[in-house]
């Protein structure tokens, strides 16, 4: 049975804005497994995407209920996650930098999230910080959320070429490290999606 | 000095770039060397590195793989409880009072400085009263209503500019206008439309 046409971002931002509780819902079903991929894929950490896609929902809501109407939506949206991460990632860094002038060692991972956390999600967040994260970005954009190259570029604030070239570097390594890794065997058998959040 | 031969890239798809040749010089450095002939592929004009890697089938076994997993490791939507939201806040429909309740509004004032005994006694007469109206558009983008004497100005993003004397705010029925003893409700809520 084909799935029903989900309501037009248009229909749905309107009743969002009118106050209607029961469309914040559907919006935030909606939008979360978007908004968490694009945050694991700019910054590699289950965690920290974990922590900005919930800032990401929060400022996306805030700002639809202020009265922000955007023209593209998805593009919009995709906007907003995009500097919320990179901003996350600065944040981040100055922390690593701070913490490495204290010479504090890093706090060792929790044995439990160790063992709860799969092969994959491991494998896939060593395989992504193996990139850049302007690669990271291209690669996300592009690849995985399906935006052309000149969206990319709008998106990142680059020239078309550039996102080509961040591309191919980006695919080139992401090759290189699976690869030995998974082995073409289980790069043929991908993984399957079991979340209930997963959606294509 | 000997000058240093020209050389193009070795690109995946040899073809010579569109480029100066001249700028493509062997190196000490294999990264150089492999970034040089990324560009030359760049340039390629009927193949570019894209489709080239897209029509590599395992680069884009790669990609897929990692598509999946990332899908796979995308934890269910937390529950309502759970979510970060911003704090419940009136409808925005109560932050963007109608065109039509700006008028209402400078009739009422229109009114009341013309007759404010009268408009204390019969304040549905004001609107009568008011003389003929004019919209505009504000060059900030605000619509406002004038008859030449006075003005109310609706804005999408402050909401209503009341004119002087007058305050207004939201009731179970719809936006209650005060002008000293007189008052008047208009109906705006959804549930009562």
């Amino acid at each position: 049975m084909p799935e029903p046409t989900p309501e037009p971002w248009t229909s749905l931002v309107a009743r969002l804005q009118a106050g209607r509780t029961d469309a914040l819902d559907v919006w935030y079903r909606r939008e979360w497994p978007t908004v968490f991929r694009l945050c694991l894929g700019f910054l590699a950490r289950h965690a920290a995407a974990e922590d900005a896609a919930q800032d990401s929902m929060l400022r996306l809501a805030s700002k639809l209920e202020a009265g922000t109407t955007p023209r593209d939506y998805e593009a919009w949206r995709t906007a907003v996650v995009l500097n919320l991460c990179r901003d996350a990632q600065r944040k981040s860094a100055n922390r690593a930098r701070a913490e490495e002038r204290l010479e504090e060692p890093a706090p060792l991972p929790d044995p439990a999230d160790l063992a709860a956390e799969g092969e994959v999600r491991q494998t896939l967040e060593a395989a992504l910080g193996h990139l850049t994260e302007r690669e990271r970005e291209a690669l996300v954009l592009r690849d995985l959320e399906g935006l052309t190259t000149a969206e990319t570029a709008t998106a990142m604030g680059i020239a078309a070429g550039s996102v080509r070239s961040l591309l191919t570097l980006a695919r080139r390594r992401l090759r290189s490290f699976l690869g030995p890794h998974l082995g073409e065997p289980m790069l043929a058998d991908s993984p399957t999606p079991s979340s209930p959040g997963g959606q294509a | 000095m000997t000058p240093s031969t020209p050389q193009g890239p070795k690109g995946p798809s040899d073809r010579q770039p569109m480029s100066d040749a001249s700028d493509r010089r062997p190196t000490e450095d294999p990264a150089l060397d492999e970034l040089r002939g990324l560009w030359g592929a760049v340039q390629a004009p009927a193949l570019p590195p894209e489709e080239l890697a897209e029509a590599d089938p395992a680069t884009r076994a790669t990609v897929d793989w990692v598509r999946t997993a990332l899908i796979a490791s995308t934890p269910p939507c937390p529950a309502p409880a759970d979510r970060r939201l911003p704090p419940p806040s009136e409808p925005l429909a109560w932050r963007r009072p109608t065109l039509a309740a700006a008028a209402l509004l400078l009739a009422l004032a229109v009114g009341l400085q013309r007759a404010p005994q009268q408009a204390a006694e019969e304040p549905l007469d004001l609107i009568a009263n008011a003389g003929p109206q004019a919209t505009k558009s504000t060059p900030d983008g605000h619509q406002a209503i004038t008859n030449g004497q006075s003005e109310a100005t609706s804005s999408p993003d402050a909401g209503l500019e009341l004119p002087r004397g007058l305050s207004a705010r939201p009731n179970d029925a719809g936006l209650e206008l005060r002008a000293g003893p007189v008052r008047l409700t208009y109906v705006t809520s959804p549930k009562t439309l």
